[in-house]
């Protein structure tokens, strides 16, 4: 499971839904793989708003990973070049992100946590003792 | 104002930015030409104009601002085969002749030179070689003097022919002719076929994915299942949800991965889940839905596949409020398509214990909680297909971004058709309705965009399904006593094999 899935997911027992420990979960004896994903800006852009930010963070944390505390402010970039833009099999998205050299690296440590890494074994609970 | 040196003047009164193009069509699934088109149309954000369409014609004309346009537009079409510039028309050979004339003489010094070639395509119709070979001739006043290249000419001039639906008659006398050709029989005067009724000489600006609809034949996918969606369909669906680069697709009845597969073609992350793990753990020779998306080379678009059904998904931030007290979102996906269990081959289930009286005691074997184990199958109920409808709807007011689609496949018994009330939510703006006929029974592919902000008033419409509500122990009970076909009308219809039941007298 990508860290991104754990961002979007919560406790699925309908008994859970009302407690607050339902969601982030926490990931326990989680063994991890990593492999090359193309990096693309415009999917990060895309994803960025949609991302519960301090349970990003919590969620780093727990497998290794240090985000900023404070959700990174980003230009959106657009949505018809995203209609536009070729999807090549490999190979990097060739597009101008027109962000600053601090957001850049944010964006690569981001594109590594969401998109590169990924959970192949281990337990998910509500608690994180 | 003049037209400018590169422009044709136009067949009908367009306005000046506006250019006549023809669009050839496959002749297939009809009903869903034009919403694809209209789709893509809407995701390019390309203004258009459709001058001339027919479900019985392959051939459209349609009015857009450059070929640029006509390029993007077309480049992810399945249901088209590609684009051309119209450069005249006619019901006869000296009227194409006329508007070619009259339309472009000022372009023909742009092609002198260039390398070129010309086609033919006919509809429901046909032509000896020899005599499309005088017709291409006739174009000889365009003076294009550069080489005539077969393959990878610098431009392609088609001649395009629209018959009217021939007899059988007809078809039978066109192959005998065309044995005859083979024979090298004397030439004969061809003009006694029937002539097309409509005409056309284009320019070839550029091509569709149709191509792509082999790459992904189901012959030569890795892992399938029974119920598999056709390659061609699955990527006409991804056209519909408008997935691309950078978005996030979701399907929950995943099931092997059509749509799953089409919506990483065209560049989303896809997410997947189904009720029935096997499909996504695979078969024991490691076939699996993972393994479809490494043999299509899209790895890096598969974003992660669950078990899980729609009634009890863990999709969502529940019981936590973010900072001001305020409900976390729950809007992640760009598209949510699926193409619901219809309860024909699998009975339709849901998670849960078939009696909710029951008390909720887990099951330990050896002192082990079976559904901790890896493998454990959870008990599954019955469900009912309205029910199921309206909770897909539910999921997707919540689950999809403003102006986030949702597309959804459902049966009908043509019998019904009158009764088919078409699922609909407040939140969700109902774009096009397409149809695919089978004998007695037909699907329905309808396509949904989420609106910007939540609609305050309710749909009016006694057809709605009512809002899903927690339902009391006394009416779950109740209706769980009914069987699988009480539950879905489209099951018992399909067993009863679409019989009209006798009338009452």
């Amino acid at each position: 499971m990508k860290l991104l899935t754990a961002n979007f997911i919560s406790c699925a027992v309908k008994a859970c839904k009302s407690s607050s420990l339902s969601f982030p979960l926490h990931f326990k004896d989680a063994e991890l793989a990593s492999k090359s994903v193309p990096y693309n800006p415009l999917l990060l852009s895309n994803l960025l708003p949609r991302l519960d930010w301090p349970a990003l963070v919590t969620s780093s944390k727990e497998l290794g990973f240090t985000l900023p505390d404070t959700k990174p402010e980003l230009p959106r970039l657009s949505a018809t070049a995203a209609a536009a833009a070729t999807t090549t099999s490999d190979g990097d998205m060739n597009m101008d992100s027109g962000v600053g050299e601090e957001d850049e690296k944010t964006l690569r440590m981001l594109h590594k946590v969401l998109m590169e890494t990924e959970v192949v074994e281990g337990k998910m609970s509500k608690n994180n003792l | 104002m003049a037209a400018t040196a590169d422009s044709l003047a136009p067949v009908s009164n367009l306005p000046p930015p506006m250019r006549e193009y023809l669009i050839h069509f496959a002749q297939v699934h009809e009903t869903f030409r034009k919403p694809e088109l209209e789709s893509l149309a809407k995701l390019f954000n390309i203004d258009y104009e459709i001058l001339q369409y027919s479900e019985k014609s392959p051939f459209a004309r349609i009015a857009l601002k450059s070929n640029e346009a006509a390029k993007t537009l077309i480049s992810r079409s399945i249901l088209s085969k590609a684009i051309y510039e119209l450069w005249g028309t006619g019901t006869t050979y000296d009227e194409v002749h006329t508007s070619v004339k009259s339309r472009t003489s000022h372009l023909w010094h742009l092609y002198k030179t260039c390398s070129f070639k010309f086609g033919f395509e006919s509809f429901n119709g046909m032509r000896t070689e020899s005599y499309k070979k005088k017709l291409i001739e006739s174009f000889s006043y365009v003076g294009f003097d550069g080489p005539i290249r077969m393959k990878n000419p610098d431009e392609l001039f088609v001649i395009m022919e629209d018959y009217e639906a021939t007899s059988m008659v007809d078809l039978e006398r066109f192959a005998a002719l065309n044995i005859d050709e083979k024979a090298e029989a004397p030439s004969r005067n061809p003009t006694h076929l029937d002539e097309p009724h409509q005409i056309y000489f284009t320019r070839f600006i550029g091509k569709s994915s149709r191509a792509i609809i082999e790459t992904y034949d189901l012959k030569k996918r890795n892992y399938i299942g029974t119920t598999s969606m056709d390659a061609e369909l699955s990527l006409v669906t991804a056209n519909m949800a408008h997935v691309g680069p950078g978005k996030l697709a979701y399907d929950p009845f995943v099931g092997t991965g059509s749509f799953a597969v089409a919506c990483a073609h065209f560049g989303a992350v896809t997410f997947g889940s189904d009720i029935d793990g096997r499909m996504i753990r695979g078969t024991k020779s490691g076939k699996s839905l993972r393994s479809n998306f490494e043999q299509y080379k899209i790895m890096d678009r598969y974003g992660d596949m669950f078990v899980s059904d729609l009634t009890n998904s863990p999709l969502g931030r529940f019981g936590a409020t973010a900072e001001g007290g305020k409900k976390r979102s729950e809007q992640i996906f760009d598209a949510i398509i699926c193409d619901p269990p219809y309860g024909v081959r699998e009975g339709l289930k849901v998670l849960g214990s078939r009696d909710p009286s029951r008390p909720k005691v887990p099951t330990i074997i050896d002192g082990v909680a079976q559904h901790t184990l890896k493998d454990f199958v959870p008990p599954k109920r019955p469900y009912s297909f309205d029910k199921m409808l309206n909770d897909i709807m539910n999921f997707a007011s919540t689950h999809l971004v403003p102006n986030g689609r949702l597309c959804i496949w459902l049966p009908t018994a043509d019998e019904d058709f009158n009764e088919f009330s078409v699922p609909a939510h407040r939140n969700l703006k109902l774009e096009s309705i397409c149809v695919q006929n089978f004998n007695k029974w037909s699907r329905r592919l309808l396509t949904y965009t989420r609106y910007e902000v939540d609609q305050d008033q309710p749909v009016v419409d006694e057809e709605v399904l009512p809002d899903a509500t927690e339902e009391t122990l006394d009416t779950a009970k109740a209706r769980l006593a009914r069987t699988a076909d009480a539950l879905n009308p489209f099951r018992r219809k399909y067993f009863e094999g679409f019989k009209t039941p006798p009338s009452e007298d």
